[in-house]
């Protein structure tokens, strides 16, 4: 069991992922749009930055130069695409380049799940507070401050992180290793770019689909 | 109006879901479009492997991360070509395809049409696995189909036309582009089709707000 609905959508998402933060408001206007059943879902950082990853070299490997190459290459694309999604969001340069491990924000997300939190309310706080104000969201006592409900911090000494990290598993099992990442009718979509699509068949799938 | 660069390799599944969407630009906005080669060292990030002929595995140097994403990559691209009838086949194996790169180069000198035809033949077949893009005969023939004179093309492939796709292969690493499609205006880059939106933006002038990225393009199958 892996969470991933059937019938519904389910939303991976990753605090910890600038474009994650970029994807919530609009996926949130498109699933308003629509009365399906939703499933949010945490998904890790690691696996998230999984097409970033530049494989090691050794001393002999013949394309070490050219790796290097094209790491300096991506970097300088992602250093034009940070910029580009702050000014999405309204946030500075140096706000948008935090690196912060989302592993107990992530079992916050399953937390508000199970004790019946607003999820999106608490996502919604989740970014602004881990972008937008720096607060120090790793720390199980600041994540506990963001719920209405007592248990947080003892679900994160206790089963949190362990769940957090099967799920992350048989997430990747499914095909999710990248956020934001929708799964509609068992079918996986990694990126926000993917929402006209989820829009035109949820809608029906009417007419040409945009692609 | 602001010239519009785009890069491809004719090996990648991205890059020929982007071509149609990609040249109705030229339309739209009534450019022509500088098409380069972008030839994509496949192995050097996403590990190598070989199948057969029944789908089988036979070579493997790829992580078990690797080939999810190689496996979700063909998935992604496959589901989009599909809605517009387009066939997508996965390769076998990690192609070459600087000759086919080459022989873009050599099409253009034959101007905009014969370019389109050469373009249009070489991702069609060979993503129905019809087209050996690492035969130079093969990719002679299609050049004559496109309407391409091929006197001294065996020549440009040797010399000129291999110096100046290698020259092109360094100059862009050092300029930030390291996969297709990437397109380029007013020096300014945007990777993937999905950006397709923002390139519409900055071949209108940049009116309103830097949309965001989306893979909206609409075209009848």
């Amino acid at each position: 069991m892996n969470g991933l609905l059937v019938g519904g959508i389910t939303v991976c998402i990753d605090v910890a992922d600038l474009p994650s933060f970029v994807a919530f408001e609009p996926t949130v206007r498109l699933l308003r749009d629509f009365p399906v059943p939703v499933n949010w879902l945490p998904l890790g950082g690691g696996l998230a930055r999984l097409s970033a990853r530049q494989p090691s070299s050794s001393d002999d490997d013949p394309l070490a130069a050219y790796k290097a190459r094209r790491a300096r290459a991506r970097e300088t694309w992602a250093e034009c695409e940070l910029a580009r999604n702050c000014e999405r969001l309204g946030i500075d340069p140096a706000q948008g380049a935090r690196s912060f491990d989302s592993t107990v924000a992530g079992v916050g997300l399953l937390y508000a799940s199970q004790a019946g939190e607003d999820e999106i309310e608490f996502l919604r706080r989740l970014f602004q507070e881990a972008w937008v104000r720096g607060a120090p969201i790793e720390d199980a006592a600041f994540v506990a401050t963001l719920f209405d409900s007592p248990g947080f911090e003892e679900y994160v000494a206790n089963e949190g992180v362990a769940e957090f990290e099967r799920l992350q598993g048989e997430l990747l099992d499914a095909g999710v290793f990248n956020s934001p990442a929708y799964v509609l009718d068992g079918e996986v979509f990694q990126g926000r770019q993917h929402l006209p699509v989820i829009r035109w068949k949820l809608g029906g799938a009417e007419g040409i689909p945009p692609t | 109006m602001s010239r519009l660069t785009v890069y491809i390799d004719y090996k990648s599944p991205y890059a020929f879901v982007a071509k149609d969407p990609t040249y109705a630009l030229e339309q739209q906005f009534g450019i022509e479009i500088d098409w380069l080669p972008l030839t994509l060292n496949i192995g050097s990030y996403l590990g190598t492997a070989k199948k057969d002929d029944s789908g089988k595995v036979v070579e493997n140097n790829r992580s078990p991360r690797q080939w999810a994403a190689v496996k979700y990559a063909y998935m992604d691209a496959r589901r989009y070509a599909a809605a517009r009838g387009l066939v997508l086949k996965g390769t076998q194996k990690i192609w070459d395809s600087s000759i086919a790169a080459i022989g873009m180069l050599f099409a253009k000198a034959s101007g905009h049409d014969a370019l389109k035809r050469y373009t249009d033949i070489v991702y069609e077949r060979f993503w129905r696995r019809e087209l050996d893009i690492e035969d130079v005969g093969v990719i002679e023939s299609v050049l004559v189909e496109a309407g391409v004179d091929t006197a001294g093309f065996r020549d440009y492939l040797g010399g000129e036309g291999r110096r100046l796709h290698d020259l092109i292969q360094e100059e862009i690493l050092d300029a930030g582009l390291f996969g297709v499609p990437s397109y380029v205006i007013d020096g300014e880059m945007y990777f993937g089709r999905e950006h397709l939106p923002r390139v519409r933006w900055h071949l209108g002038g940049k009116r309103g707000p830097l949309p965001d990225v989306a893979y909206d393009s609409v075209l009848a199958p």
